[in-house]
């Protein structure tokens, strides 16, 4: 009996014990290296890649901002619903794209979306700007997702993020590969990390913990890179393996556009065409330094403006830049502050009303 | 291959495994060491080899000469067979690039094998002294060429420039093996030492060679005495399991300054210092504090790592840090600041230059002299020659005011000492913190726009001090606790309560709080 009750009196003490010390960690890391809280609120669309949980609302919080995000009801960054059927004398643009394109680490009323569709407003475009974006997508999925949801919006122009990021997600994706030079689909789903996301979720507690706690985000992020290093690793191993593939490698060690991305680039320009919407490939520019940036398009071959309408703000980031502008986050993610994104639409904007394809939504 | 890295963990794992797997065999021991100590090195570019190998040979013969001891014609030409026979190893996978360095080491090898036969022919009192000049010539040699020649040879191009002279730019473009500052000082305290008749030449290559190449502290030192650490390889080492912990727990604190502190710190300090004009006076100022702990940091956290390993496997290496900045004078700053290097330049540069005897012009001459070398000992740049020139300038005028001579006065008075301590501590600070900025200027310009910098508006006011606070007060509670407690490795003298809290966070900090990217040490590039 006493023995008992001196086993559970040690488990107890142990139990408190490596509560308490998960407190001293929690405060260790908010006093030396504070981790940004950016928790990706994302879930299995049906149509086998992420998607935004529908009517959710998240903070962010940095050392640099608090932001709320909130998801309307179809998976956007947005304050309010919308619907398929597209109103009359309405113009739809369509955004894919990730974290960036989402407006991470600012406020709503501060993202490009936002400002994009008030400024069309104000210059008398009957626009709606619909942010499908979902961090984390590369152009894989952003394909997969326009096919399955963004043209049922009807949109006049879709507008597609490219991000230094992307060659890597649609190589990791396998949602494409490239066979004979031409594009095939060689998976159905993409959903990495959703599960556990989805299972942990059931706990009550989950969400304010990924939204508070800096010890579990260390934690979390630490394990995933370890999964996508040792998943690299695994895929390094099976491409040398294939005696078949070995010929035309498709991932290089460094960073650039592949045969893939090309197609995938193509094929959603092709769709977006067939849908009867006008495609455009925007950069979103990368941080060197607080005045030096670099463009991911320079990870594309010089003759993509050939092929598709191309536009990048580098030009507009180069002038506004100096030591004290932040046009990134420092302390964050590196997403763009509300300097940043004010860029990117001030470039969409003037090229967009520079052509004619809202012409068709032109009140004044 | 650095210390806080995967792949370390790994070559260590299989180190560890080889090492335990000898322990009853100290020869077997021995050429584990060696082997991973080569690999180690090879890490950085394996022909590196070659110069320690060289280096090794020279000094080990030349210890035999000086002791007589053997048949060293007979030894010399085994140790040239082994550089040249591990040149070749290190040089096949390249060969087309490189193969022509082995003419080089066929050249140099010659070279060697005819000063030994020469010497092995002349009387005896002359030899130990020309065998000592040998390892003086082929170390220092090697330093000036990898070291030196290119930054006094665009030196002397600049001087002739400025003087209407054009001469011929001539540079070796050589790249600068990692720790060769290390290990051509730590080889030559062996000869030295020997000449002097203060330790006994060694007849093992293998434990010699090891001396030498020893991996926890072959890159970045301490620079250990062969009177220390050669002894250690020649008896059975004790792996305890109180040693595993101490040196786990040494080796953990010094992953906390260089991975947490000092990589944070550099954040700050390597922006400012990149564009000094973008920043105003106080981020300066900021700055150098953070590069002030940020230097200490890194160095005594590699040491604290090399100590921590080598306390391990069961050897003790010397410390090389005691808390440099609660020093009051420049003696007290170089008796707590790298150690290693200090006692060296003491006992080989300082003394050997006559010390203080001599009356006190020559004391004044001797301190600068020392320090200017050791100043540029640090690198191939006139930053560090005025940096050293500077050390030696304190050192001189606190002995002229024989400040320390004033503050061991005070001892007995308290309120007195207190007040005079705090502020020689004080002045004492402020001038560590001016020569840090000489010492990290990447050039004479450098220094007059960080001096014009600090000068323009001069402010503490920064939005960096929060970055900057945020990684210096868990440092220096710490070293405070080492201080009161006057011991450096205090987590054993704590209340258990504080041992637990200090243990935790600590460890905290080192797993998830390392600041993203992995810097390498500064100090290898010395």
């Amino acid at each position: 009996m006493i023995s008992r009750h001196l086993g559970w009196k040690r488990v107890t003490l142990v139990l408190l014990l490596i509560i308490y010390s998960l407190i001293v960690g929690e405060i260790a890391l908010r006093l030396v290296a504070p981790v940004p809280l950016i928790p990706r609120f994302v879930t299995g669309a049906p149509y086998g890649v992420r998607m935004n949980i529908p009517d959710s609302t998240y903070w962010h919080t940095t050392s640099e901002a608090k932001v709320e995000v909130r998801i309307n009801g179809q998976g956007m960054r947005a304050n309010t619903d919308v619907t398929y059927p597209k109103p009359d004398n309405t113009c739809r643009v369509l955004l894919f794209g990730d974290s960036v394109m989402m407006g991470f680490e600012v406020e709503y009323d501060d993202t490009f979306a936002h400002l994009l569709g008030q400024r069309l407003r104000t210059a008398g475009y009957n626009a709606e700007i619909l942010n499908l974006a979902v961090s984390g997508f590369g152009t894989a999925e952003m394909l997969i997702a326009f096919r399955a949801e963004g043209v049922k919006y009807r949109p006049d122009v879709v507008v597609f993020q490219w991000h230094n990021t992307d060659p890597k997600n649609n190589a990791g994706a396998r949602l494409f590969d490239v066979e004979d030079g031409k594009l095939v689909a060689t998976g159905r789903t993409y959903l990495p990390g959703v599960a556990i996301r989805d299972w942990l979720s059931r706990f009550g507690t989950y969400d304010w913990i990924v939204q508070n706690s800096q010890l579990y985000t260390a934690v979390r992020e630490r394990a995933a890179s370890w999964y996508k290093s040792a998943i690299r690793t695994y895929r390094k191993f099976e491409l040398s393996r294939d005696t078949a593939r070995k010929a035309a490698p498709k991932t290089t060690k460094k960073n650039v556009a592949t045969e893939l991305d090309l197609l995938l680039l193509k094929r959603s320009q092709g769709e977006a065409e067939a849908a009867g919407a006008q495609f455009l490939l925007l950069d979103t520019p990368g941080r060197v330094t607080r005045t030096r940036f670099k463009s991911a398009f320079d990870l594309l071959p010089p003759t993509i403006g050939d092929e598709m309408a191309t536009l990048t703000p580098l030009d507009r980031f180069q002038q506004a830049a100096g030591n004290d502008t932040l046009l990134f986050r420092e302390k964050g993610h590196g997403h763009y502050t509300e300097l940043g994104n004010k860029l990117l639409t001030d470039s969409v904007f003037d090229y967009l009303t520079a052509s004619s394809w809202l012409a068709g939504c032109r009140i004044r | 291959m650095l210390f806080h890295t995967y792949t370390f963990l790994l070559f260590f794992l299989i180190f560890i495994a080889f090492y335990l797997a000898t322990r009853n065999n100290l020869q077997r021991q021995n050429i584990v060491l060696l082997v991973a100590s080569y690999a180690f090195y090879a890490g950085w570019d394996e022909r590196f080899l070659i110069l320690i190998a060289g280096s090794t040979a020279c000094d080990y013969i030349a210890g035999l000469g000086m002791a007589r001891l053997g048949n060293v014609r007979r030894e010399a030409c085994k140790a040239v067979v082994a550089v040249i026979a591990l040149s070749t190893l290190v040089l096949l996978p390249t060969f087309a690039e490189s193969g022509h360095f082995l003419i080089l080491v066929g050249i140099g090898s010659a070279l060697f094998l005819a000063a030994v036969f020469y010497l092995e022919r002349r009387d005896t009192e002359d030899l130990r002294r020309h065998y000592l000049t040998l390892s003086i010539i082929l170390n220092l040699g090697l330093l000036g060429v990898f070291k030196y020649f290119d930054f006094f040879a665009a030196s002397l191009y600049d001087l002739g420039q400025s003087a209407g002279i054009t001469l011929d730019p001539f540079t070796l473009d050589v790249v600068l093996p990692v720790g060769i500052s290390f290990y051509t000082f730590q080889t030559m305290s062996y000869t030295i030492d020997v000449y002097r008749k203060r330790i006994p030449a060694t007849t093992s290559v293998i434990q010699f060679a090891t001396f030498v190449a020893f991996f926890p502290q072959l890159v970045a030192g301490p620079i250990e005495r062969a009177a220390h650490l050669l002894p250690q390889f020649a008896k059975r080492r004790e792996i305890t399991w109180r040693n595993i912990e101490s040196g786990a727990t040494l080796f953990i604190w010094g992953l906390f300054k260089k991975a947490v502190v000092a990589d944070h710190l550099a954040a700050v300090s390597d922006k400012v210092f990149a564009n000094p004009d973008a920043y105003s006076s106080g981020d300066i100022i900021v700055a150098l504090i953070a590069f002030t702990f940020q230097i200490y940091c890194d160095f005594s956290g590699y040491s604290d790592m090399a100590r921590g390993i080598g306390r391990m496997l069961g050897f003790d290496i010397m410390l090389n840090f005691n808390l440099p900045y609660i020093a009051r004078t420049p003696s007290e700053f170089w008796r707590r600041w790298h150690i290693s290097l200090s006692t060296w330049l003491r006992d080989y540069l300082y003394i050997a230059l006559g010390g203080n005897r001599g009356g006190a012009y020559k004391t004044y001459r001797n301190l600068a002299l020392t320090m200017l070398l050791g100043g540029l000992w640090h690198g191939a740049n006139w930053t560090f020659v005025l940096w050293g020139a500077y050390q030696g300038l304190l050192l001189v005028i606190y002995r002229v005011l024989r400040v320390d001579d004033h503050l061991d006065k005070l001892s007995g008075r308290r309120g007195a000492a207190l007040a005079c301590n705090l502020a020689a501590w004080s002045i004492m600070f402020v001038l560590i913190v001016f020569g840090w900025l000489l010492f990290r200027a990447t050039s004479v310009d450098h220094i007059q726009q960080l001096l014009s910098g600090l000068t323009t508006n001069p402010s503490l006011a920064s939005a960096l001090w929060l970055d900057v606070a945020r990684v210096l007060l868990p440092l220096l509670f710490i070293q405070a606790l080492q201080m009161f407690k006057n011991e450096l490795e205090v987590l054993p003298l704590l209340p258990i309560w504080l041992r637990y809290h200090v243990g935790v966070f600590v460890i905290w900090c080192v797993v998830f709080g390392a600041a993203r990217g992995t810097r390498e040490f500064i100090y290898f590039d010395f």
